[in-house]
C-alpha cells in the first residue's frame, strides 16, 4: 500500500495521521495480509456460514411498548462542546 | 493496616461481628490507592464511596457484597464519573447513566472506589497503551513487569490487595491473562448472562463482562449477583438458572488438555506442575485426556481474532467524532473537526486498527477478509463444541510464562499460545482462570473452557481445583 492509498484509507474513517504514522502503517498493514493469509490456508473455509451469534439457541421477542424517559437534550448535550440551547452546532455545511 | 488484602468474606465477617464498618474499610483502601505506583488509576471517587459507606449502618448478614469496595474498568459506564476507555478522545466525558453491571453491584450496596486503567479501548493484552501509560504488576521488583490487558488496572488493584475485587472485560482474553499474571481468579461467564449494557462496544460479538476475585468462590458470588437477563442489552440472553448445579466434585468429571497447544509450552516448570495438577485430578477421580485438535484451526485463532476486532472496533469506534460528545479538536468543516479529533484523540495504535477494520469492511475486500474471518469463526467453534461434546472442560495452561518484564515482548511465532483463550469468545463459553503454581514468587494460571450456559460446573471444577492447589486469596502484599 502507498502512502497515498494509506492517506486515503485514514480520510475514508476521518482521521488525521502523522508522517510517521503513515510510514508505520505499511509495516501494520503487511503483518495483517500475513495473517490473512492463514485462513485463506483453511480448507473449504469459503463454504462455511459466516458466524455472527455463536449459540444454537434462537431468542425472539418484542419488546414492550412502553414510553421510557429520556434524561433531556440539555442533560444529553453537556458532554458536547459544541452545544448551544438544545442543538449541537457545526461549521455550515451547505455554501 | 488491617483491612487491606481480605477477601468479601472476611470482611464480611467483620462487618456482621461488629469490628469493623464499610468507612473504616474504605478509608483504608482510599489511603492505600493514594500510595499506588503501579498507574492503576483512571477516576476516582473518593467523596462518593465515603458517602455510601458512611450511609450503610444495618449489615445484611446474607448479603456478602454488603459495604464491600471493588475498582471498576474505565470501560465501564458509570453515571456522573469521568469514563474514558483510556483514550484521550474521550478525555471529560461523563456518561449520563450506569452499566447494568454497576447497577446491579450498586444495588447489592457494594461500593465502588475507582475507576481504572486498561489498554485504550481494550485494544491490547499488555496494559501498556491506555493515555495514561503502562500499568504494572504488583509481582516482582517495583514496577518492572506487566500486569496484562487489557483489564488492567483491576488486575493489578486487586493483586495489590487494595480491594477484593473488580470488574473487567473480556473480548479476546482481557480478564483471563491478566488473571493469571497478577495470580487472581479471572471469569467470564457465557456471553449474554451478564449484561453488556453500559460496557464501551470494542468488538460487539464477542465483548464480555466479568470479574477479578481472589477465590472462586467470590466469582461465584458476583456471577450470581450480576447475571440475568436485561432489556436494555439486545444480546442479553434470557436463560432459564441451571438447574444441574450439584455439589462441586472431581469425580466423574471429564477435562480435555488440547495436546497440540499444550506442546507449545515451552517453561519446563510449567509443564512439570501442569502434569502434577492432572495426576492430582486423575486421583480426585476426573477423566484427563490430552486430545488432538487441528493445527491449522489453532494458527487461525489469532488471525481471525485480529481481522473481526479492526472490523468491529472500526464500527463500534464510529461513533467518537467529538462532535455529540468527546474531546473536540477544532476544523473548519464538519469534517475536519471530525479527522481533527480522531486523529489526536486515538493513539497511532488504534488509528492503524481501525484502520486495517476499514479495509477489511470495504465492499471489494469484506468477502476476502471480514467474511472468511467469521467462517473461520465458525470453524473453530464447531472444533471446540466437537470436544465439549465429550468432556466438561477444556485445561491449560492460561499463558506460556509467568509475567513478563516491560521490555521484553512476546516470543516471535507464538501467537497461538498466547492467544488461544479468545476460543472462549468466539463460542461465548464460561471461561475461568485460576492461579495453579507460583515461579520464583510469580503467579501462573490454569484456565478451564466450559460448555456454554454450563458456567456453574466450570465454577464447580475450580472450585476443586483450588483446593488442590491451596492458591486462594493469593496478593503481592502491601507496601506502605
Amino acid at each position: 500500500m502507498n502512502k497515498e492509498e494509506i492517506r486515503k484509507l485514514a480520510a475514508e474513517i476521518l482521521i488525521t495521521l502523522t508522517p510517521e504514522e503513515e510510514a508505520t502503517f505499511a509495516a501494520e498493514f503487511a503483518y495483517f495480509k500475513e495473517l490473512a493469509k492463514l485462513l485463506e490456508a483453511l480448507p473449504n473455509i469459503d463454504e462455511k456460514e459466516p458466524m455472527v451469534f455463536p449459540f444454537k439457541v434462537t431468542q425472539t421477542y418484542l419488546k414492550e411498548d412502553t414510553p421510557e424517559e429520556s434524561p433531556g437534550a440539555k442533560e444529553i448535550l453537556k458532554n458536547s462542546k459544541n452545544a448551544k440551547d438544545t442543538f449541537v452546532v457545526i461549521p455550515k455545511v451547505v455554501k | 493496616m488491617r483491612y487491606l488484602g481480605l477477601t468479601m468474606t472476611e470482611l464480611h465477617e467483620l462487618y456482621v461481628s461488629g469490628k469493623a464498618t464499610p468507612l473504616d474499610v474504605v478509608n483504608e483502601v482510599i489511603e492505600a490507592l493514594t500510595k499506588d505506583k503501579n498507574n492503576i488509576l483512571e477516576k476516582t471517587m473518593y467523596d462518593e464511596a465515603r458517602s455510601m459507606a458512611q450511609s450503610l449502618t444495618k449489615v445484611e448478614k446474607d448479603n456478602l457484597l454488603w459495604g464491600i469496595p471493588f475498582l471498576v474498568k474505565d470501560n465501564i459506564a458509570m453515571k456522573g464519573i469521568e469514563t474514558t476507555g483510556s483514550s484521550n478522545i474521550l478525555n471529560g466525558f461523563i456518561p449520563l447513566c450506569n452499566a447494568e453491571v454497576i447497577d446491579k453491584l450498586l444495588a447489592a450496596k457494594a461500593i465502588p472506589v475507582a475507576k481504572t486503567t486498561l489498554d485504550e479501548f481494550g485494544m491490547g493484552g499488555r496494559g501498556e497503551t491506555g493515555h495514561k501509560g503502562i500499568t504494572y504488576n504488583p509481582y516482582g521488583k517495583e514496577r518492572t513487569r506487566i500486569v496484562g490487558g487489557s483489564s488492567s488496572g483491576s488486575a493489578s488493584g486487586v493483586a495489590s490487595g487494595y480491594v477484593p475485587f473488580a470488574v473487567g472485560s473480556d473480548t479476546g482474553d482481557s480478564i483471563r491473562k491478566p488473571a493469571s499474571f497478577a495470580g487472581l481468579v479471572g471469569f467470564k461467564p457465557t456471553w449474554g448472562e451478564i449484561s453488556r449494557f453500559g460496557l464501551f462496544a470494542f468488538m460487539p460479538t464477542l465483548d464480555h463482562v466479568g470479574f477479578f476475585t481472589r477465590s472462586v468462590s467470590e466469582a461465584r458470588v458476583l456471577f450470581e449477583k450480576t447475571r440475568g437477563y436485561d432489556k436494555k442489552d439486545a444480546t442479553s440472553v434470557m436463560n432459564v438458572p441451571s438447574k444441574t448445579e450439584k455439589e462441586a466434585t472431581l469425580k466423574g468429571k471429564k477435562v480435555a488438555v488440547l495436546e497440540p497447544i499444550f506442546a507449545l509450552m515451552k517453561n519446563k516448570l510449567l509443564i512439570k506442575e501442569f502434569h502434577n495438577l492432572v495426576d492430582k485430578l486423575r486421583q480426585a477421580g476426573a477423566v484427563v485426556d490430552f486430545v488432538p485438535f487441528d493445527k491449522d484451526l489453532l494458527a487461525a485463532i489469532f488471525p481471525t481474532y485480529f481481522i473481526l476486532s479492526c472490523a468491529e472496533a472500526n464500527v463500534s469506534n464510529a461513533c467518537l467524532t467529538g462532535i455529540g460528545f468527546g474531546n473536540k479538536e477544532e476544523g473548519a468543516s464538519y469534517e475536519e473537526i471530525v479527522a481533527n479529533t480522531r486523529g489526536k484523540g486515538f493513539s497511532s495504535r488504534i488509528k492503524y486498527r481501525l484502520m486495517l477494520g476499514q479495509y477489511a469492511l470495504k465492499k471489494e475486500n469484506r468477502n476476502e477478509y471480514y467474511d472468511r474471518a467469521q467462517k473461520a469463526r465458525r470453524l473453530i467453534v464447531e472444533a471446540v463444541d466437537k470436544v465439549l461434546e465429550n468432556y466438561d472442560v477444556i485445561m491449560l495452561p492460561a499463558a506460556p510464562n509467568h509475567a513478563p518484564t516491560v521490555d521484553k515482548q512476546s516470543e516471535p511465532h507464538s501467537e497461538i499460545e498466547n492467544n488461544f483463550m479468545a476460543i472462549a469468545n468466539f463460542g461465548g463459553n464460561p471461561s475461568l482462570t485460576l492461579p495453579y503454581f507460583l515461579d520464583e514468587g510469580l503467579p501462573l494460571g490454569v484456565n478451564l473452557t466450559g460448555k456454554p450456559f454450563d458456567d456453574f460446573n466450570v465454577l464447580n471444577i475450580a472450585l476443586k481445583i483450588e483446593e488442590i492447589t491451596g492458591l486462594y486469596n493469593l496478593h503481592a502484599g502491601l507496601k506502605s
